[in-house]
């Protein structure tokens, strides 16, 4: 049984970074322009944060399916949230926003149609507009398929079937030469999909159309199943140096499609976390004594130690806290 | 009234300037080509100049060791190949505007026959632009400047021996200070246009890069993709292998072969492919070839047979049906329109092969229509044989008994026997029916212990645990 959405540390932090990347937005535009669209799923989770942070913000939740709109109108913590039981297909084809809009497409699969309905939605929403697409980004099937050949022959057809499927479904969206390796590497995988994203976004914003879809902020987590969650903002050409200049300096900016950035808490207890956050926050890169306070290692060699401590240290103010309550 | 009078007789007729304007050449016509058929028109005279050098081309890999090398960023675009130069006394077609006589191009092989490709190309991207090239002892640059094509009486382009001598006899086009409809493509854009450019390289240059030849963009080779069709070891019954058509018309070669990509769609894939694009259509349809270079490919309209003269219209169902049309000969009487990327559908060289397509094809139509109740069987028949491309086709193609043709275009065709079921309509029956998908999920968690089985297998699965019960009565 997968976590539910709620206790998934990654994607809570993947969360987080949303909320600031809205706070950096906010000091460029007015916040009382914005709208917020989600696939919120059951218990509206992501619509809960942005309200905990901007509780002016509208909000407005998409979902096709009968029962889980049942459970959204049952989780329904504030009234200024709408809730509309309709597919994201049929809400695209009636959206005729106004003002400025924040639009999380919180995909859990890896479909052509994914990327049909982001390059929509792109050129669907107004100017300044912060666009969100989160997709599946796992190689697991691929490995688990290729761990039932027996012959290297059989890997290797394997391999070629796996690339010449996946290069069919999307050959539009590729432009760099895939090996069938790549399909079976977590770390090429992750970069050629942000890359569709980026192509996408090219096609359906063209610079010669004055408005592009700049990157902000990329991210890769696995909870459960790899995730890969690009961020960006609709803009005319004339804004895009002071968008530019407001997130230079946010800590998880990433401008100009760079690798994404992997967030990979440790899971840690709560007396581990209270011992280990005496050390921060730490201005430069991780000390040997922020490293050490443990007394042990918490990865299963020394350079997984550090890694895991560096990011929980990258991290630590989005780690959230799960608490078992009794009601 | 009088005035006008006046005016109207002292009018002198002079002769009238009719000389061409360059603005025509390089902003009019350039309109006719999108950036990515420019660059193709570039890559056609690589392979033009191959021919031109080598001659007729034999073997199965006669590009092997060419190669075309493309650099684009934001600043330049640049072109280099090693695919022979532009010979001395060929520079007056290589850089005049348009052709005076057919000459060169009546070799076979190449595709080039209005003198316009270079040159419409080079306008289509920028206004600078260096041409190095070196034949044997020739070795020039010409170069192309704003000042040249603003200047209106000049039409001579100067030329100066090159600086640097090339390794191999070959060409360098460098183009920069872009036209500014192309700058955003060339820079921020340029992901999704090499993309979009790569993929046209890998389908229209598929049989030239499976010849040898090589194409690099920006340091990545490009791979191609051509239409592979199954193709039985065995001649026998109950097996597949394509329809082949061959003849020789006005010292054009075709070559005309249809058949099989894949098994046929089962009805959940058909139902996936109108919702959602998948890849087994991509190579579903027709695609011709002239001299190598695609001129049309995959094609699923009435300019290919489809939907007309008895032939339905393309649908999922025919997904696994795929033509290839080879045209070799003269360029000019090749059936390819001006830009060489789409055929001149009025052509009668080109109607009369459309019948042997149609007639080709049919076959396969009649076999999907006959077998789509029984895919498993269908499959099996599919699975024994082996994809292969044009070229291997043309090989295994020499085992087989042609009959002779004796009508339109003349020739000689093989037409496979494809397994027919028999008495199919009497033996199975389809049964379709819809259900809420709540349902049909719960029912596929209690047949098969997951609820994301395809809805034919869980039809199928009721069916079969009932006709069990139903036996045991």
């Amino acid at each position: 049984m997968t976590p539910p959405y709620f206790l998934r540390p990654n994607k809570t932090v993947d969360r987080f970074i949303l909320i600031e990347i809205l706070k950096n937005l906010f000091k460029l535009f007015n916040e009382r322009s914005y709208t917020y669209y989600s696939m919120a799923g059951p218990f509206l989770e992501d619509a809960k944060l942005i309200h905990q942070h901007f509780p002016d913000l509208p909000l407005v939740s998409i979902e096709k399916d009968k029962e889980e709109f049942k459970r959204q109108k049952f989780h329904k913590f504030c009234s200024h949230i709408k809730l509309h039981e309709i597919s994201l297909e049929d809400f695209l084809n009636k959206f005729n926003p106004r003002g400025c809009q924040i639009f999380w497409l919180d995909f859990t699969d890896l479909k052509y149609t994914n990327f049909t309905w982001f390059g929509n939605l792109l050129t669907l929403v107004n100017n300044n507009s912060i666009v969100r697409i989160t997709l599946q980004c796992s190689i697991d099937d691929n490995k688990r398929i290729l761990s039932l050949a027996d012959t290297k022959e059989e890997k290797e057809k394997i391999k070629n079937e796996v690339k010449s499927k996946f290069e069919g479904n999307y050959l539009e969206l590729i432009s760099k030469t895939v090996t069938p390796e790549l399909f079976f590497d977590e770390k090429e995988y992750k970069i050629l999909l942000q890359e569709m994203i980026q192509i996408k976004a090219q096609k359906s914003l063209p610079t010669a159309s004055n408005r592009i879809f700049q990157i902000l902020h990329s991210s890769y987590y696995r909870d459960t199943t790899g995730m890969l969650s690009v961020t960006g903002i609709v803009t005319d050409l004339n804004n895009l140096p002071n968008i530019k200049k407001q997130y230079k300096s946010f800590p998880f900016s990433n401008l100009n499609w760079g690798s994404p950035q992997k967030i990979d808490i440790p899971v840690l207890s709560v007396q581990e976390r209270l011992q280990i956050q005496k050390h921060l926050p730490s201005k430069k890169k991780v000390s040997t004594r922020y490293l050490n306070c443990l007394g042990y290692r918490i990865g299963y060699n020394d350079t997984k130690h550090t890694k895991m401590m560096e990011l929980y240290s990258q991290f630590h103010a989005y780690y959230p806290y799960f608490v078992k309550v009794t009601i | 009234m009088a005035n006008l009078q006046l005016s109207k007789t002292q009018i002198s007729y002079e002769p009238i300037d009719a000389s061409p304007v360059k603005d025509f050449f390089v902003s009019m016509l350039t309109r006719d080509i999108t950036l990515t058929e420019a660059i193709l028109d570039l890559l056609d005279n690589c392979i033009d100049g191959i021919h031109r050098t080598k001659g007729r081309l034999s073997g199965n890999k006669p590009y092997m060791g060419k190669k075309a090398i493309l650099e684009i960023n934001n600043e330049q675009f640049l072109i280099h190949d090693n695919c022979g130069g532009i010979p001395w006394n060929m520079h007056e077609y290589a850089f005049r505007m348009g052709k005076s006589k057919i000459s060169d191009s009546k070799k076979t092989g190449m595709v080039g026959v209005y003198g316009i490709g270079m040159k419409r190309a080079i306008f289509k991207i920028g206004k600078n632009c260096l041409i190095s090239t070196q034949n044997n002892s020739a070795s020039y640059e010409v170069a192309i400047t704003p000042d040249w094509i603003d200047d209106e009486s000049n039409w001579f382009l100067k030329v100066d021996k090159a600086k640097k001598s090339m390794k191999e006899d070959g060409t360098t086009i460098l183009i920069s200070s872009f036209n500014d409809n192309i700058s955003p493509l060339f820079g921020a854009d340029i992901k999704n246009f090499v993309s979009d450019l790569k993929k046209e390289i890998s389908t229209h240059y598929a049989f030239i890069i499976d010849k040898g030849f090589v194409i690099e963009i920006n340091k990545e080779i490009v791979e191609p993709k051509p239409t592979q069709l199954v193709f039985s070891r065995k001649g026998n019954r109950n097996n597949i292998s394509p329809f082949i058509y061959q003849t020789k018309n006005n010292d054009v070669n075709i070559f005309v072969t249809v058949g099989f990509t894949r098994p046929l769609p089962s009805t959940d894939e058909i139902e996936a492919e109108q919702k959602e694009r998948q890849r087994s259509t991509l190579d579903a349809g027709w695609t011709v070839v002239c001299n190598d270079r695609v001129v049309l490919y995959c094609d699923r309209t009435i300019i290919t047979g489809w939907g007309e003269a008895g032939v339905p219209n393309f649908h999922n169902q025919f997904i696994p049906i795929s033509g290839i049309v080879e045209f070799h000969g003269p360029p000019e009487k090749l059936p390819t329109t001006t830009t060489k990327r789409g055929i001149e559908a009025s052509s009668i060289l080109y109607l009369q092969v459309k019948n042997k397509m149609r007639e080709g094809m049919r076959l396969f139509i009649d076999y999907t229509n006959k077998w789509k109740d029984d895919l498993q069987t269908s499959k099996n028949h599919i699975k024994t044989g082996d994809l292969l491309t044009l070229e291997n086709i043309k090989e295994r193609a020499n085992s087989l008994n042609f009959n002779a043709v004796r009508s339109g275009l003349l020739g000689k065709q093989f037409k496979p026997n494809l397994p027919m079921p028999i008495n199919v309509n009497q033996k199975k029956k389809s049964i379709a029916f819809y259900r809420d998908v709540k349902e049909i999920k719960l029912v596929s968690e209690y047949l098969f212990a997951r609820e994301d089985i395809s809805t034919s297998k869980v039809g199928e699965g009721c069916f079969d645990k009932i006709l069990k019960e139903a036996r045991e009565q």
